[in-house]
């Protein structure tokens, strides 16, 4: 089984489900946004399966738009489950037409930057995710996000002027090399300041500002600017840096980790840890993807993934959680164990999903999913009904 | 002889992870139907098949001319050149502590049974017993300091879950934070040494680590933070802050924990890491003043205890202290000799601390006297005046937990509330600040959210 269009088809069905899901009528929003999201975690899988454990990809499609690498192709599970994940999992009162929309849209988002094959749609992409993060927020904090997001697409537009502009549309192989030192710099910075790396975290913060919410869980998740810095400004810059000022790099990002996972030590309240807790990972991501050697850059890549899925997997707990006990206090946490076992038991993960399979709302779910998947898919099954 | 030796060996590492999988399936299945006999039958079968393995396997060791068994679980990654096997193997030494591991957790697990009948978390004890199983397991028989890591880690993660048993009070889930916080800030250390060694000596397998080619500043490097990893499991000066506190928990966890097990791990790594460490020069010594150290504070302090377990505890300690002192000194053997003696006997004592009071009325009933042990008092070798201030310094534990919070603890708290503050204002500027607050929703703010709810969702009107 070739991979290409089966990647392919995983961005278009994400990309569908979002659209869909925001203009589909309330009661069908989710169960549209489930079915595509499970069609394209299926699709995802079989990309990535179909590559080989050993086998190399790298091709070009739809000429030369679409540029699948072994490396993007096994990012794209990751970021189908967390379509999968959030979707079902938010809580009815935060599951409303934008939020679904957006959980399969940011995703469709980062998966279309690490699928383009050119340098400038790549960066589009990024802009354009930038824009709707910045959209979803909550309101209270659009202000701290569009100066961090907003710093960050100046920065990459910059590094971007920074290369010459025959390379914009060239393929990635060829720009990569030859971005220069300046360019891949600034971009580098441009994607650390939109993770929230070190004093840029405000950000991260700012998105839990009335505590834990779905789109402040949305917000924080790191999808903006990786696929720019795994597939061109990483390796770039790694090429172009000399030793001592990579090293500088990689020395400021660790300490903008310590610092961030030392300030989770004052905090009270869980979705400020949560926020400081990603923007630690994210900076340790940073060090892996502008490492020189194929060792870091797969530390970088695989931190990301890991990223991605627990911090969803912890956001959602946070709020069910949230739904339980009201505002989660981190210095009174003792004794939720007894009323909520099921989410407590998270850490003993074979107890998970029989706790989810007990849950009274899987079978209503479960129904939604196969009304959706009637009714987007003209089957003739779903014409007899 | 050799796929004998092999099917022992898969058994003896199996056997946990069978009794796990087992306990799992069954609680899936049945909930809390799951009866305790069941729990427990599974749990002290799984360890009596395990032993009866270890002790096979180290026959036909001892008979036969094969020095080790080695069980390949396969490759984890494979990148460049750099390979990360899950990789075991069995050898006499290591076959002491599994056997060690199998009887002590055995007899606990049996112990348990009647200890916490009926208690709510009795499945979770017997699921925390077995994990722990599987951690020692890795310590004892992983082929590199890579996958070490990971039995190190699970023997962290169970202590403190086992401190923190009886959740429903503030104390224990607080001293299972204390103590998982001291774990993790000292396995940084042990982290860190696995990274420079994988980085730069391109290898962390125990069979090479007298070998492996790095420069000496990482080499030395590398054994101050193996030196750091052990101190936090040995609760070695100055970090056994943690250890009267972690006693919260059910007496079977403190004994195979804090009496048999888990503190014995803490040497047991230098005893796995001397080809190492013998190749810097300080840091026998080392090793040596910090075994010391922790001997004398842990007997002195011990001796002002108020309560049998934490007594027993800082003497466990003390053991601890001087098997450090005997791995420093390079008696390999004999400080094998002495973890093996030491499990067994704090094992046995701390099971029987629960009726210490009875004993001891027996005892001044039969023999006259409270004690043997209190005449052979060592304060009567300090002089009477200097009595009382010693006393005091080690009822306060040396003031060790003062000392920290005051030279550390605290300047870096201040420091983080600061920066806090600083982030707060930039956020508070941006009109992000925390106003929502932690408490209760506050009674304005309920009515401006229901305001903006009503006006977006107007109510129908009435047909």
């Amino acid at each position: 089984m070739n991979a290409q269009p089966l990647a392919v088809l995983t961005l278009v069905l994400l990309a569908a489900g979002a659209a869909l899901s925001r203009f589909s009528p309330r009661r069908e929003t989710r169960a549209v946004a489930i079915a595509h999201s499970g069609m394209a975690l299926c699709t995802a899988l079989a990309s990535a399966l179909s590559i080989g454990p050993s086998g190399a990809l790298e091709g070009e499609a739809l000429a030369g738009l679409v540029a699948t690498s072994s490396l993007a192709v096994t990012m794209l599970p990751a970021l189908a489950a967390l379509s999968f994940a959030l979707v079902l999992s938010w809580p009815e009162a935060e599951s409303g037409h934008r939020t679904v929309a957006q959980s399969l849209g940011l995703p469709a988002l980062a998966m279309a930057a690490l699928l383009a094959g050119h340098l400038a749609v790549i960066v589009v992409c990024d802009i354009v995710l930038a824009v709707l993060t910045v959209h979803a927020t909550e309101d209270r904090a659009r202000k701290a996000q569009a100066v961090v997001r907003g710093g960050g697409v100046a920065l990459i537009l910059a590094g971007l002027i920074a290369v010459p502009t025959d390379l914009w549309f060239a393929p990635l192989p060829q720009a990569a090399p030859a971005m220069g030192l300046l360019a891949s710099a600034l971009m580098v910075m441009g994607v650390a300041l939109q993770l929230g790396i070190g004093p840029a975290s405000f950000g991260l913060r700012a998105a839990m500002c009335s505590g834990i919410t779905a789109r402040g869980v949305l917000t924080v998740l790191p999808l903006g600017g990786l696929a720019l810095l795994m597939r061109v400004a990483g390796p770039a810059f790694a090429a172009a840096a000399d030793g001592p000022t990579r090293h500088a790099v990689m020395a400021v990002a660790l300490l903008g980790a310590l610092v961030t996972a030392a300030l989770v030590l004052v905090q009270r309240a869980a979705g400020a840890a949560l926020a400081l807790l990603l923007a630690t990972s994210h900076a340790l991501v940073l060090v892996g993807l502008v490492g020189r050697g194929s060792g870091a850059h797969l530390g970088g890549e695989l931190l990301w993934a890991a990223t991605l899925v627990a911090g969803a997997g912890a956001g959602v707990c946070l709020l069910a959680l949230r739904a339980r006990h009201g505002r989660l206090r981190l210095d009174r946490w003792n004794g939720f164990y007894a009323s909520s076992t099921g989410l407590s038991a998270l850490l003993l993960f074979f107890r998970w999903p029989w706790a989810v399979c007990r849950a009274r709302s899987i079978s209503r779910r479960w129904t939604w999913c196969c009304t959706a998947a009637c009714r987007t898919i003209p089957t003739p099954w779903s014409c007899a009904h | 002889m050799i796929p004998v030796l092999d099917v022992l060996g898969v058994i003896v590492l199996g056997a946990p992870a069978f009794a796990l999988l087992l306990l799992a399936v069954a609680h899936l299945a049945l909930g809390a139907g799951l009866a305790e006999r069941r729990i427990q039958q599974v749990t002290a079968a799984s360890f009596a098949v395990g032993l009866l393995a270890a002790l096979s396997l180290a026959a036909l060791l001892a008979m036969g001319d094969v020095p080790r068994v080695a069980v390949s679980l396969g490759s984890l990654l494979s990148l460049r050149g750099y390979q990360f096997d899950v990789a075991m193997e069995l050898r006499a030494t290591t076959l002491l502590l599994l056997t060690l591991t199998f009887v002590l957790a055995g007899l606990v697990g049996v112990y348990s049974a009647r200890y916490l009948h009926r208690d709510e978390g009795f499945f979770r004890f017997y699921l925390l017993l077995v994990v722990f199983a599987i951690g020692m397991e890795l310590i004892a028989t992983a082929r590199s300091l890579t996958l070490l890591f990971a039995g190190w880690e699970l023997v962290g993660v169970t202590s403190a879950l086992l401190i923190a048993f009886y959740f429903r009070r503030s104390g224990p889930t607080r001293h299972g934070l204390r103590a998982y916080a001291t774990y993790r800030a000292t396995d940084v250390g042990l982290l860190l040494a696995v990274a420079i060694l994988e980085h730069h000596g391109h290898t962390a397998d125990f069979d090479r680590l007298g070998l492996v080619v790095i420069d000496a500043p990482w080499l030395g490097a590398v054994a101050g933070l193996v030196i750091l990893g052990a101190m936090g499991k040995g609760a070695v000066m100055p970090l056994s802050g943690w250890l009267p506190k972690a006693m919260e928990g059910p007496t079977p966890s403190s004994a195979i924990f804090y009496g048999a097990l888990s503190v014995h791990a803490s040497p047991y790594l230098l005893l796995r890491a001397a080809p190492l460490l013998d190749r810097v020069p300080w840091a026998a010594p080392t090793v040596v003043g910090l075994g010391a150290l922790t001997a004398v504070h842990a007997t002195l302090v011990g001796r002002t205890r108020p309560d049998i377990k934490t007594a027993l505890g800082y003497a466990s300690v003390a053991q601890v202290g001087l098997i450090w002192m005997e791995v420093g000194l390079g008696w390999h053997n004999l400080a094998l000799a002495h973890i093996a003696g030491h499990a067994a006997l704090r094992t046995w004592q701390l099971l029987r601390s629960p009726s210490v009071l009875s004993e001891r009325a027996m005892m001044r009933l039969r023999t006259g006297r409270d004690s043997w042990w209190a005449a052979v008092g060592v304060e009567r070798l300090v002089p009477a005046r200097a009595r009382a201030w010693l006393y005091r310094v080690c009822l306060e534990a040396w003031y060790l937990d003062q000392a920290g919070r005051v030279m550390l603890i605290n300047p870096l708290a201040a420091l983080l509330r600061r920066l806090d503050r600083w982030d707060a204002r930039v956020r508070g500027w941006l009109g992000a600040d925390d106003r929502v607050g932690l408490g209760p929703m506050p009674v304005a703010q309920v009515d401006e959210a229901l305001a903006r709810h009503t006006s977006r969702h107007p109510a129908p009107r009435p047909p």
